[in-house]
């Protein structure tokens, strides 16, 4: 037999263990959103920010800020990636909830997300290598 | 209470034909008889009443409901697009010849930017937007959109908005600077008259539009699905409409911005634009492209979740790789804001700073490479019914392919530079838009004409629409490779003979005859299919998703009962299952609808949703007024803010819903 859901109209208070637990639902609830949030965030702020700081590190006649940035972005993503990744682990246990399969996806798009933020980073910064930073720039 | 139904003892219209939506007569509508999902006959048809939008002319300007809204921006953004495929029509005669002098270099440029401006602001967006707000509170089973007349405002605003930009044509008023309406040719220097005002303000307004629709359908997607319809079973076309919505929120403030401080430069005299005044001509296209890529990834990612849904039904098989499809919307969605620069690669800009954007620009076709393995797996093996919406699909794959390549071609800044401003970009840009979002709505138009009006369309004229509209297309726009890569720059009235460009100008002109006698076909089957059609039944293709499991035409309140779901499919798991779940216990003399979790969709409340009401009419009108009259003089947005505040109020004032529980 489906679940039937028949709709009362109960407005009586909640008891404190199920606000804890309404805490806690929230909390796991947010923990797969990360990979979906700190990954594109990572590479909107290497691309941004690397981007506009070009004419700067020209000026600077070093490179080190970007390396930091690309460092800084990096690890956002790492954060991410490790967010989903704990997600993607805790589905296989919560075996009892309808929420296991909802849960996976959700943690395998963020983790695919994340990796294909890093790719995005690493390409980026591969290029700097051999490119020089003041090229194309008139002075 | 018991709230199972076997799914033989509900009761359709089937055959019965379809019916006029919004009013109904005094009395029992035929499709009420019998009751629906469990629910009495008395109970449907006091739910019914309780749904309706009021007949008259007047009252039409009270709808609210998501169906009537929906089809009004379909049908609005369809006459935008027969107008604006006109003015295609008249630049690609002018180009036949030569020195041809069907078009001056005046009006040639008014024509071109009115096109432009008009296929992706007034029909494109509206198009997929008028689709998704049909679309998906059906496809969720919810029985309305989240805010309703805010649904109706935005509609409004549209419809103003794009009749005023192109009433500016006849009257001699239109803008003429390009559909991207670059500074400082844009500049009031350079372009002295109101045209280029009437892009600035409409545009601006017009985009108000889009971004309330964003903001009903991420609420509606997030907060009014089925209970049961957990994230990984909502249909691949929800997701889409999500990340589309998304989209829109991220990058229509960019145009807005843009257009408003343009409009200030032009009307009080700032100097964001004047680079002899301290200004960027830059910033424009900063500002544009960076609402502009996207774009085109928001008129792209929902046409994707047509697809989707047509190679599923035609397939009869659940989609292959449905994660890997939500990442490669989710994908699109996030590299889509990194390539705006890609269109800037000729201004100057650092040879490092355009290595990143090349990068991006290369990196979109790994998305978009997923989900078209994911399609092909999908069809795989199986039985396909090559139907017409499943035929327009098949174009859209080839097209869209062939765009996609040209877009990596264009995505290297060596190539780029080459190509910059040819007929090569102009050709890359139509195989990527009409394959990428025509064809899907056309493919769309057939497959859920019959849900939206209870009429199958002419299988015949369909396939003939199909084959004269690819035939066309690939004629019209093929040469301008070639064209482009012979050296023919793109926005130009005329060219010589001495060029050598006649016989692929001619063919693109013959090509967009027949593209143009394609569409004709579709769009006087459609016509004539409302009256004529075959009676289509619920579910004339067997579809897997909720949208099926209602009438055709849907039910003023969409479901009889809210079903419960239980897997992605949820028609087809009704079909095998004994007993099908659904929601009892919402009122039925009042507009509820149920209000679920955002992750796993469990029950956790009820929204009261308002009735008809003119005040999203009165409030576009007013706001469209000031906009207007900003063209004028500033002082239109003073006089504006206060009418328009005065509509908010009263349109904002307080229901208290709960008093009656």
């Amino acid at each position: 037999m489906p679940d039937i859901f028949h709709l009362g109209r109960d407005t009586s208070p909640k008891d404190g263990r199920e606000k804890v637990r309404a805490a806690q639902e929230g909390r796991e609830a947010l923990t797969p959103w990360l990979g979906w949030v700190c990954g594109p965030a990572a590479w909107a702020l290497h691309q941004g920010i690397g981007y506009a700081m070009v004419p700067w590190l020209c000026d600077l006649g070093t490179r080190w800020p970007y390396h930091l940035l690309t460092v800084v972005s990096t690890g956002l993503c790492m954060v991410g990636a490790w967010a989903a990744l704990h997600a993607l682990r805790r589905s296989g246990r919560v075996r009892s909830e309808r929420s296991e399969g909802r849960l996976r996806m959700m943690a395998l798009v963020g983790l695919m997300l994340c990796a294909a933020a890093l790719t995005g980073i690493a390409i980026e910064y591969g290029a700097s290598f051999w490119l020089s930073v003041c090229a194309g720039i008139d002075r | 209470m018991t709230d199972a139904t076997a799914p033989d003892g509900t009761r359709g219209r089937g055959a019965g034909g379809a019916r006029g939506h919004g009013a109904e007569p005094e009395g029992l509508p035929d499709y009420v008889r019998g009751g629906r999902d469990g629910l009495g006959e008395a109970e449907l048809a006091e739910l019914e009443r309780t749904w309706q939008s009021p007949p008259g002319f007047l009252a039409w300007f009270t709808h609210v409901n998501h169906t009537n809204i929906g089809r009004r921006f379909i049908i609005t953004s369809l006459v935008f697009f027969a107008l604006a495929g006109l003015l295609a029509l008249a630049m690609r005669l002018q180009l036949a010849q030569p020195l041809n002098d069907v078009l001056g270099p005046e009006a040639y440029n008014q024509v071109m930017t009115v096109h432009g401006t008009a296929m992706m602001f007034l029909f494109a967006i509206p198009a997929m937007e008028g689709a998704a707000i049909y679309l998906a509170p059906l496809m969720v089973g919810a029985r309305d959109m989240a805010f309703p007349r805010l649904n109706a405002f935005g509609y409004y605003v549209y419809l103003i908005g794009g009749t005023v930009f192109f009433l500016s044509l006849p009257f001699g008023l239109a803008p003429d600077a390009g559909w991207f309406n670059y500074v400082p040719l844009s500049s009031k220097e350079f372009s002295a008259g109101y045209g280029i005002d009437v892009w600035t303000t409409m545009i601006t307004f017009i985009e108000v539009s889009a971004l309330t629709a964003a903001v009903e359908l991420i609420v509606t997607i997030l907060k009014l699905r089925a209970p049961g319809m957990s994230l990984d079973r909502m249909p691949i076309f929800v997701w889409a409409v999500l990340v589309m919505s998304f989209m829109i929120l991220f990058a229509m403030p960019s145009v807005i911005v843009a257009s408003a401080l343009l409009m200030m430069d032009r009307l009080v005299d700032t100097a964001f634009f004047d680079a002899a005044l301290g200004g960027s001509p830059l910033l424009w296209q900063h500002l544009f492209w960076f609402f502009g890529h996207p774009e085109v990834y928001i008129i792209l990612v929902p046409a994707l979740g047509i697809v989707t849904s047509i190679v599923v039904t035609f397939t009869r098989r659940s989609v292959f790789g449905y994660a890997a499809l939500v990442l490669a919307i989710v994908g699109i969605g996030m590299v889509s804001f990194g390539l705006w620069v890609h269109h800037m690669y000729t201004t100057g800009l650092p040879l490092m700073g355009r290595s990143f954007f090349m990068a991006a620009s290369a990196m979109i076709a790994i998305p978009s490479g997923v989900q078209v393995y994911c399609w092909i797996a999908t069809m795989w093996g199986a039985r396909v019914r090559f139907a017409t919406p499943m035929l327009f699909v098949l174009g859209f794959f080839a097209i869209f392919i062939a765009g996609g390549l040209t877009g990596v071609m264009v995505a290297s800044v060596p190539f780029d530079r080459q190509v910059h401003d040819s007929y090569f970009v102009v050709a890359h840009f139509h195989y990527v838009l009409v394959g990428g979002s025509v064809f899907p709505l056309l493919a769309g138009l057939y497959y859920w004409f019959p849900k939206a009006t209870g009429r199958m369309m002419s299988e015949r004229a369909g396939r003939w629409s199909c084959g004269l509209v690819f035939v066309g297309f690939n004629l019209a726009f093929f040469p301008m490779h070639q064209l482009g890569l012979e050296g023919m720059p793109r926005r130009v009235y005329t060219y010589l003979p001495e060029t050598g460009w006649t016989l692929l100008n001619q063919l693109a002109t013959a090509g967009s005859a027949i593209l143009a006698l394609g569409f004709a076909i579709t769009l006087a089957n459609a016509a004539l299919s409302l009256r004529r059609g075959a009676p289509a039944g619920d579910d004339p293709w067997d579809g897997p998703t909720l949208e099926w499991a209602t009438t055709s035409p849907p039910l003023n309140c969409n479901f009889a009962r809210q079903a419960v779901v239980q897997s992605g499919n949820p028609v087809w798991d009704r079909r095998r299952a004994e007993v099908s779940a659904h929601v009892g216990g919402l009122r039925t003399d009042r507009r509820e609808t149920i209000v679920t979790t955002v992750l796993d969709a469990r029950p956790h409340a009820v929204q009261v949703l308002p009735g008809p009401t003119p005040w999203p009419f009165v409030s576009a009108l007013v706001a469209s007024a000031a906009f207007l009259g900003l063209i004028f003089t500033p002082w239109a947005y003073v006089l504006g803010f206060f009418a328009a505040f005065v509509t908010f109020v009263l349109w904002f004032w307080p229901r208290r819903p709960w008093r009656e529980d």
